[in-house]
């Protein structure tokens, strides 16, 4: 395989640490939070992260297949887990330690809950709102009751990060930006 | 405010938060700021943190987000359950009062039952408080049913609110139909999440209700043959300190076990720059690190602490294990026989010092025992002062400092054993007590005391079982495991 | 039998009340951070401090009691939530004599005094575990869940399995002070 070329893209609004690695080409857009700790390895292909996302610390996104990882918008990535999913849509929670696949791709407001692993053998596509959880990775359909609150807090979140995250770690910048 | 159970597919039973309703969609709208969904907006529903199930699934909202449980009460009222039970309680109060009253009287009942009004008011507010669960009292079960028979004819039949036939057959069709239609196992409610209950549950998953949890109890706890109280709690719910408390920690010499070659394997691992001589020794024995691999055997070490403020005596004693029930499957016997694995335990009496404060052990260690007389103490510590890791490994007195003394002893697995090196250990003790007689500790004792002489010293001896696990034959185990006392 | 459990000097800072921190560890905001002493912070474990309430003045956000052990590769983060509409992260406390095993995944608002928290387990945010009360390995409690004194919890979700038994505090006293004692550096370092 040849070397990959670092390539980092980091939106001006986004707040990435310095104590974070990277590696590959990497996009992050606006108003991201990447915590300290963090891991994106783009070993194939490249990983585009849109806006609004936070990776807590411990996360480690990983893509390994040629085409680009999307992530979409207000995604959540809790301590800990770790995401190989090709696609994520928008609204999505990865808890604390739950491990994803490259095999599963992500649309919008799944949750895959603490701790629980999904490893697909064929490639499979999640439904809006499903719900992963428990030592047996089962599942459901959420509801969906409560998302405008957990959107709600979620944005407020990352103001907040935005705000505090400069004030106590230093920050890593795009390569051109 | 506790609830629990999911119901819904979950398996296993989470904790839910009371929540409010999301205000009228205008998702995706970044530019409001919800504020009013953080004073909350009815409806309130129960949501679970470990599934998303909520409780608006099944029909379960709240007006408020405070006493829940009394907005609950309208829907447990009106279970066919508790309609049934209050339709009961009705038909029957009549005959109840007429029997109470009988048997006020000495020759209405042959066996007359005292009940004090504490425990009638108990038991009254048991049956009041939990819809669907009757009051258990045998006694007065067994005198109404003698009443009932004396009085049959003066109560008319019971007819309860649903014909049993009926509803069976009619509740069963729609079984039918349900499971016929089943496309996963997950849409029926798992026996987990249904035996617990004291009434019908839904057998569909999808309707399963949430539970509440119960209620963490404190209790006191006395002495099975003497009735002395040895726990009591402080009244006060957030203390978790006693007002009496005698635990058998206090009294029991506390057993540590170690195996000494997954010690010295995990320090070689940890310090792999310098090999010490003592780990490499144990590294002859046995390559994989800390493993229990049968054909070999090993030794152990138990590490007694004594809590007393006198020097005590341990001798042990491998406890047999009664022979397999089945001795005449011969299958049976011959698992358990290729199972066993051999434990040879120091059978001399040992020493084990006083405890005392730090400050309290000087050098008098050695000498701490010789002035206990009527004790052999010789035959056990021969082999003292040998290092833990050195390589004779017979079975005895591996240390001894303080009020610890740490003894050897061997298991030998065969090849084809399998399964926990597992075994029950017979624990005696012995100890001069210089204490007069009624104190609390000799109540702990197990019954096995000796009663001796009320004056003066006294030897007290006390015998416990304990379970000794050593760990899993075969699998990389942990260095440190305590004994289950 | 207590065999000392080495480290070497270099990787730890001990304090003048006793506290030892792995410099390999992650400390954010180690303002905001208050060790009780005689804690023990092994490496690699995380600890965010800089996640603080806002508002002026001096906030503590992970406060440790004493004869504590955070073990390796730990998260010690604290909870948040928003509350009358503002976001806020809120503090966490921590009592005396409290183990937490390694690669655990902490986010709770309160943990008493003498309990023990096993490996791998994840508590939820907001989490409020009582004096005492012990959670097995691997065990996940979900947010909010209220762990009362005296139990054990296991599972995922984690939930009450056992009462322990009332000489816990005793037995985890000890247990912690000894584990400090144990904890020095390797003898034949020059």
């Amino acid at each position: 395989m040849p070397a990959i070329r670092d390539k980092f893209t980091i939106h001006s609004k986004a707040v990435v640490c310095q104590d974070v690695e990277l590696k590959g080409d990497i996009t992050i857009g606006a108003g991201t939070i990447v915590h300290p700790k963090a891991t994106i390895f783009a070993i194939a292909g490249p990983i585009v992260v849109g806006s609004g996302c936070i990776v807590e610390e411990g996360a480690i996104i990983v893509n390994r297949r040629k085409e680009v990882m999307r992530i979409g918008d207000d995604n959540l990535f809790e301590i800990g887990c770790r995401v190989e999913s090709p696609t994520v849509g928008n609204c999505n929670t990865i808890c604390t330690r739950a491990r994803v696949h490259h095999t599963l791709r992500i649309s919008s407001y799944c949750v895959i809950g603490a701790g629980v692993l999904v490893v697909p053998t064929e490639d499979e596509m999640l439904d809006d709102y499903t719900t992963i959880y428990g030592p047996s990775a089962e599942r459901r359909i959420w509801s969906g009751r409560g998302k405008v609150q957990e959107m709600d807090l979620r944005r407020k979140h990352a103001e907040y990060l935005r705000e505090m995250l400069p004030k106590f770690n230093r920050l890593r910048r795009g390569d051109g930006a | 405010m506790g609830y629990d159970t999911p119901t819904v597919i979950l398996r296993g039973i989470a904790r839910y938060t009371v929540v409010p309703s999301d205000p009228p969609e205008n998702v995706d709208s970044r530019m409001s700021p919800i504020v009013s969904t953080t004073l909350g907006e009815p409806p309130f529903f129960l949501y679970c943190n470990h599934c998303r199930w909520d409780s608006a699934e099944v029909g379960i909202t709240f007006e408020k987000p405070t006493g829940l449980a009394a907005q609950l009460q309208k829907f447990e009222d009106s279970a066919p359950e508790s309609l049934e039970f209050e339709r009961l309680k009705e038909h029957f109060e009549p005959f109840l009062r007429a029997s109470s009253s009988s048997t006020a009287l000495p020759s209405a009942s042959s066996h007359h039952v005292h009940t004090n009004p504490i425990t009638a008011a108990a038991s009254s507010a048991l049956a009041r408080d939990i819809p669907g669960v009757g009051k258990y009292n045998p006694l007065s079960r067994s005198r109404i049913g003698r009443e009932k028979a004396a009085h049959r004819q003066e109560y008319p039949d019971y007819k309860s609110r649903v014909e049993v036939g009926n509803a069976a057959a009619l509740s069963g069709e729609v079984d039918v139909e349900f499971l016929t239609h089943l496309e996963t196992v997950d849409e029926v409610a798992s026996l987990e999440q249904r035996w617990t209950n004291s009434w019908v549950s839904p057998l569909r998953s999808s309707d399963l209700k949430p539970l509440r949890i119960p209620l963490q109890s404190k209790k006191s706890k006395r002495c099975p043959s003497c009735r002395h109280i040895l726990i009591k709690p402080e009244q006060k719910a957030q203390s978790t300190r006693f007002k009496i408390k005698l635990v058998a920690a206090n009294y029991l010499p506390a057993i540590a076990v170690t195996l000494p070659h997954a010690q010295a394997a995990l320090e070689m691992m940890k310090r792999s720059t310098a090999k010490s001589a003592s780990a490499a020794a144990a590294a002859e024995e046995q390559q994989a690190a800390g493993a229990l691999i049968a054909g070999h055997s090993y030794s152990f070490h138990l590490a007694f602490t004594n809590p007393l403020y006198d020097p005590i005596q341990i001798r042990l004693a491998k406890a047999v294990a009664s022979p397999a029930q089945m001795t005449d499957d011969a299958e049976a016997a011959e698992r358990a026989r290729r199972s066993t694995f051999q434990i040879q335990l120091p059978t001399a009496a040992f020493p084990v010092g006083a405890f005392a404060e730090a400050w309290e052990y000087d050098d008098e260690d050695e000498d701490m025992f010789l002035d206990d007389d009527g004790m052999e103490l010789v035959d056990a510590r021969g082999k003292k002062g040998k290092d833990g890791r050195g390589k004779a490994r017979s079975v005895g007195i591996v240390e001894k400092r303080a009020n610890v003394t740490i003894m050897s002893g061997e298991v030998l697995i065969p090849k084809e054993a399998r399964g926990d090196i597992r075994f029950n250990m017979l624990v005696s003790y012995t100890y001069r007590s210089d204490d007069p007689e009624p104190s609390e500790e000799a109540e702990m004792g197990t019954p096995s005391r000796s009663h001796g002489a009320n004056k003066g010293p006294e030897m007290k001896n006390f015998s416990f079982y304990t379970v000794v696990d050593l760990g899993s034959i075969m699998y990389r185990e942990e260095p440190r495991l305590s004994a289950d006392l | 039998m207590d065999l000392p459990i080495y480290y070497t000097r270099a990787e730890y800072i001990e304090t003048d009340t006793g506290n030892k921190v792995s410099r390999r560890a992650t400390i954010s905001g180690p303002q905001n951070i208050i060790l009780g002493g005689k804690t023990i912070i092994a490496s690699g474990a995380i600890i965010r401090g800089d996640l603080r309430r806002t508002g002026p003045g001096h906030a503590v956000v992970i406060s440790l009691g004493r004869y504590c052990l955070i073990g390796e590769g730990c998260v010690m983060r604290p909870p948040y939530k928003t509350y009358r509409g503002n976001f806020n992260y809120y503090p966490m406390k921590i009592g005396d004599h409290v183990h937490i095993g390694a690669n655990s995944i902490v986010e709770a608002a309160t943990i008493g005094n003498h309990v023990e928290i096993g490996k791998n387990c994840i508590i939820g945010k907001f989490t409020i575990i009582k004096d005492c009360a012990k959670i097995a390995d691997n065990t996940v409690i979900p947010p909010n869940t209220v762990v009362p004194a005296l139990a054990l919890f296991a599972g995922s979700p984690g939930r009450f399995i056992e009462d322990l038994p009332e000489s816990t505090p005793e037995i985890v006293e000890s247990q912690t002070k000894q584990y400090y004692t144990r904890f020095q550096p390797l003898p034949q370092e020059r």
